[in-house]
């Protein structure tokens, strides 16, 4: 449905240039809901605004259904108004002057399709009532709340009935609660309408409760593409183990060959670490990557191996689990007890580790 | 992968944003022609009429040589800086005390200021020379009376006098700035400095006013420089009296009687005097750049801490209540006595005696008229054209991705640092010389349209580009993502949201074309006549009565404009004006 090959945009600014997207190449299925994440300034929402034709890209090409909209060999530029692409801005992009009515309206009076004016009502009516506006279709726009302009944001891009929709940041300006509320009902909608979604994010959550597909991106590249369950338990590298939840990382040299069930032994600061390999062939100095909620407690003196022995610097109590911090050797661990059996600061603990939880993967991103 | 030169394409733009680029590139070459041409003609020595010239800088040896020449420039300086002096004089105690004192009927200072906008300069200078003249100078007369005094205690026909004159009608503009000024400060600052056990004066001396300088400098330089530029209190005082600026002087030349215009002199003296104004206007904007990161913004409305003026309220509202009877009240009176009577004369018995209505009957209505039309033609036309360029201008450098797009803003901002008898001289050449054989508009309101329309564009771009940066980027991109073009976006986004700063700039730009004297003076002829050049062409014909009464009738004429200013910045705050 939306292919993006070789994509690179480059900023000029007076003083620098900063490569903003690196060879990006990405493709969403019909009816996907395909996620950019990273941090900020890594090159996803450039990317999301090369698709919609915001920016031009240097290089590379993307099509819509097949058909080329931005190409640098064909020299196709198909302009941002003459793409049928909906999309819902960081700041939602209300027009104040204008009310509810209106500015759902309006993709409709003056966009590429016009439409009568009956029609007109009907369609705008029917794209209100599908994110509850409905009822406050007369209201001037800047008298609504941030979840409701949200909604209006979201019924101006569908009001088109495009084909593709992207989603900048949609979220972020809302605050905890309503974005949990919007969170599962964006899916919702977005699904029901079936259409092809990118959407640009910087909060796993987000990502991983929201995608089909997630690609992580760092530097302006994508650094890993994959399912939601993909992407958090199996990260490609530490950049991604760090971004997508949280992980212990430490450095380590694989000194075995992998095992019939993919089973390498690490060496580390403290010991030696019988670690899963998820992304492939593994060799050398590597990053061993362990979830802190994949720590368990173990009784002390314990045979068995990946059982890490250290003490407890500190616990913080946070509603329904411990935040520890376990120092081994010289590296303190970070790790999620159940509140009920958290032992008393400062006594020596044991924690065991299972291999397949204990990622050894490359250090670079 | 071949690196193509797709990046470096011109970006395609649909057919409105065409049409704003080419409005602002016929424009730009229009600004930058106007000096250019100038500069052309300081360098040829020959009449700009011959066919062949050598080219040297002998103009401005002529220029540098000619010691009347050097003596109207240091009148200039002299007049200026008094002017400032009287400025500031008014307008900094007005600014803390209606920024930083708890004076009751803070509004009021508004409604005068504003009331103020009525007068104009060479009303203001007319009234004054009526009071103060050496020899008909009704106080002048009084004194001389009751002190027995053989000779005139006062002469308004000086630089000092005119300085005093200027003085006064540039304390609104310094009042204003230094309000900003003090605005912007944190009064955080000022109570910390009180906590940690400074008096009132030690804060003043040690926290305020370091804080406040560059900022009041700055505002000092930017009032200096339109001192510096001024046209209608020396031309209305000195030319009389043959005490010249350099904005006289250079009409003085040009309406030499004897032999031809010496068009080569008067323009490298117009070149001398864009160099000076432009270094103060550099100079002006480093300073403001600067005062910049003194400021701390504040989102939050904060209540500054005020200083409680107890019983010296009386002095408060007699100081101001002194401003406005000198800048505005006194000058009137004097000019309804004026316009009252046949000739001018003293107050007495016998005076009162003569007054009539003889002088509004005598007044040349036919030109008169003329004037009124002209001038509503030009008062409607040129805000709103200077504005639609001006918008088409803010849209180019801060939303197209032309290439040197910065580059237009600064030609926009170009006419700023030229004064404006400069620039309608320049106007003028470059009409006579260049552009009456393509359009013959010379001695017609179009060529006033054009010079008044390229000189405010300046302050237009700044309003236009202020408010455009303020409104989100993505209210454009969504309307883009909605299927619509350029044109769409302008009419329907970005002109309702810009809506409220061009009525008000609308309004600004029309009472200033309304009273303007200096740009029209130098391209006036029979056939283009505005209504301060009918008042102006009164009073060189020695019609004093007639000219007071004429100048009566364009205050008044003006009143509506006025309320509807008053209104809407009441409206909306000082903060805008």
């Amino acid at each position: 449905m939306i292919e993006v090959e070789h994509l690179s945009l480059t900023y000029h600014s007076a003083k620098q240039t900063h490569l903003a997207v690196d060879d990006v190449s990405f493709t969403v299925k019909q009816g996907q809901f395909y996620t950019l994440l990273g941090p900020s300034g890594c090159g996803k929402t450039t990317t999301l605004r090369c698709v919609a034709g915001l920016e031009r890209p240097d290089l590379g090409e993307i099509r819509i259904d097949g058909a080329p909209v931005s190409s640098s060999n064909k020299d196709v530029w198909i302009p941002p108004n003459r793409r049928s692409i909906g999309m819902v801005f960081q700041s939602y992009a209300i027009w104040p002057h204008m009310t509810v009515f209106e500015n759902v309206a309006f993709p409709l009076r003056y966009g590429v399709k016009k439409v009568s004016g009956r029609d007109v009502r009907d369609r705008v009516q029917k794209a209100l009532d599908l994110v509850q506006l409905g009822h406050l279709a007369d209201r001037a726009a800047p008298h609504l709340s941030g979840g409701q302009q949200q909604r209006l944001a979201l019924a101006r891009a569908f009001v088109m009935e495009p084909k593709v929709l992207l989603l900048d940041e949609p979220l972020s300006n809302l605050d905890a609660k309503l974005r949990e509320e919007m969170r599962i009902e964006l899916r919702h909608l977005v699904k029901s309408m079936g259409v092809t979604t990118i959407f640009v994010t910087h909060e796993q959550i987000e990502a991983l409760t929201l995608s089909d597909v997630i690609a992580v991106m760092k530097n302006g590249k994508i650094v890993q593409e994959g399912n939601p369950l993909d992407i958090y338990q199996r990260p490609a590298n530490a950049f991604v183990a760090d971004f997508i939840g949280k992980s212990n990382l430490v450095p380590g040299t694989v000194t075995t060959n992998p095992s019939a069930n993919g089973i390498v032994r690490v060496d580390c600061a403290w010991g030696s670490l019988a670690c899963s390999a998820p992304s492939g062939s593994t060799s050398g100095a590597i990053m061993v990557a362990i979830r802190p909620e994949h720590l368990e407690l173990t009784p002390s003196g314990s045979a068995d191996e990946n059982v890490l022995v250290g003490t407890l610097e500190a616990a913080a109590f946070v509603g329904n689990m411990t935040d520890c911090i376990v120092k081994v050797g010289q590296t303190s661990f970070k790790v999620q007890l159940h509140p009920d059996r958290t032992p008393v600061v400062g006594s020596q603990v044991s924690l065991y580790i299972a291999a397949r939880h204990c990622l050894a993967m490359r250090a670079d991103a | 992968m071949q690196r193509s030169t797709f990046s470096l394409s011109l970006p395609k733009m649909d057919r409105w944003a065409c049409v704003m680029f080419a409005i602002v590139a016929c424009v730009s070459v229009v600004i930058i022609m106007m000096p250019l041409f100038m500069l052309w003609l300081s360098l040829r020595e020959a009449h700009p009429i011959e066919p062949d010239s050598a080219y040297s800088f002998l103009h401005f040896a002529e220029v540098f040589g000619d010691p009347f020449i050097l003596k109207v420039l240091t009148n200039t300086l002299q007049f200026s800086l008094i002017a400032l002096a009287v400025g500031l004089f008014f307008g900094v105690p007005t600014a803390w005390l209606v920024e930083r004192t708890d004076l009751p009927g803070k509004p009021a200072v508004l409604t005068i200021m504003t009331i103020g906008l009525l007068m104009p300069g060479f009303a203001a200078a007319m009234g004054w020379l009526f009071m103060l003249h050496p020899r008909i100078g009704i106080v002048n007369r009084w004194a001389m009376d009751l002190f027995a005094l053989s000779e005139a205690p006062f002469n308004i026909a000086s630089i000092m006098g005119m300085g005093w004159v200027m003085g006064l009608s540039l304390a609104p503009l310094a009042f204003i700035m230094t309000a900003a000024v003090l605005r912007a400060l944190d009064p955080a600052l000022e109570e910390s400095a009180q906590m940690s056990g400074a008096g009132f004066f030690n804060v003043m001396r040690k926290v305020t006013l370091p804080l406040a300088w560059p900022g009041i400098l700055a505002a000092g330089i930017y009032i200096f420089t339109i001192g510096f530029a001024a046209f209608d209190v020396p031309a209305i005082i000195g030319w009389s009296n043959k005490i010249y600026t350099f904005s006289t002087y250079l009409l003085l030349q040009l309406s030499a009687a004897e032999g031809l215009p010496r068009y080569g002199a008067v323009s490298a003296l117009s070149m001398v005097v864009i160099f000076i104004s432009g270094m103060l206007i550099w100079w002006y904007s480093r300073l403001q750049a600067h005062a910049h990161r003194y400021q701390v913004v504040t989102g939050k409305g904060y209540r500054p801490r005020t200083v409680a003026l107890g019983r010296k309220v009386w002095l408060a509202w007699g100081f101001l209540g002194a401003y406005f009877t000198l800048s505005k009240l006194l000058p009137l009176l004097v000019i309804i006595w004026a316009s009252l009577l046949p000739y001018f004369r003293y107050p007495s018995a016998a005076a009162f005696k003569t007054i009539s209505l003889r002088q509004f009957q005598n007044i040349q209505w036919d030109m008169t008229i003329d004037g009124i039309i002209n001038t509503g033609i030009l008062m409607v036309l040129t805000p709103t054209l200077t504005l639609a360029i001006a918008v088409c201008f803010s849209w180019v450098v801060l939303r197209s991705k032309i290439p040197g797009r910065v580059g237009f803003d600064f030609v926009a901002f170009l006419p700023h640092a030229i004064p404006n008898i400069v620039f309608g001289l320049a106007a003028m050449l470059f009409m006579l010389f260049v552009l009456q054989r393509f359009v013959p508009i010379h001695g017609t309101i179009w060529i006033l349209l054009l010079v008044f329309v390229v000189a405010r564009l300046s302050y237009a771009t700044r309003m236009t580009n202020a408010t455009f940066m303020q409104i989100h980027k993505e209210l454009e991109e969504a309307a883009t993502m909605s299927g619509v073009g350029t044109g769409v976006i302008i009419w329907k986004v970005i002109l309702p949201l810009l809506g409220p700063t061009l009525i008000y700039a609308w309004l600004w730009m029309a009472l200033l074309t309304y009273r303007e004297l200096t740009l029209a003076v130098v391209l006036s002829t029979r056939d283009n006549l505005t209504l301060p050049i009918v008042v102006w062409n009164a009073w060189f014909s020695g019609g004093f009565g007639s000219a007071a009464a004429l100048t009566l009738i364009l205050m008044s004429m003006m009143v509506p404009l006025v309320a509807l200013y008053w209104w809407l910045v009441r409206r909306t705050g000082l903060r805008q004006a």
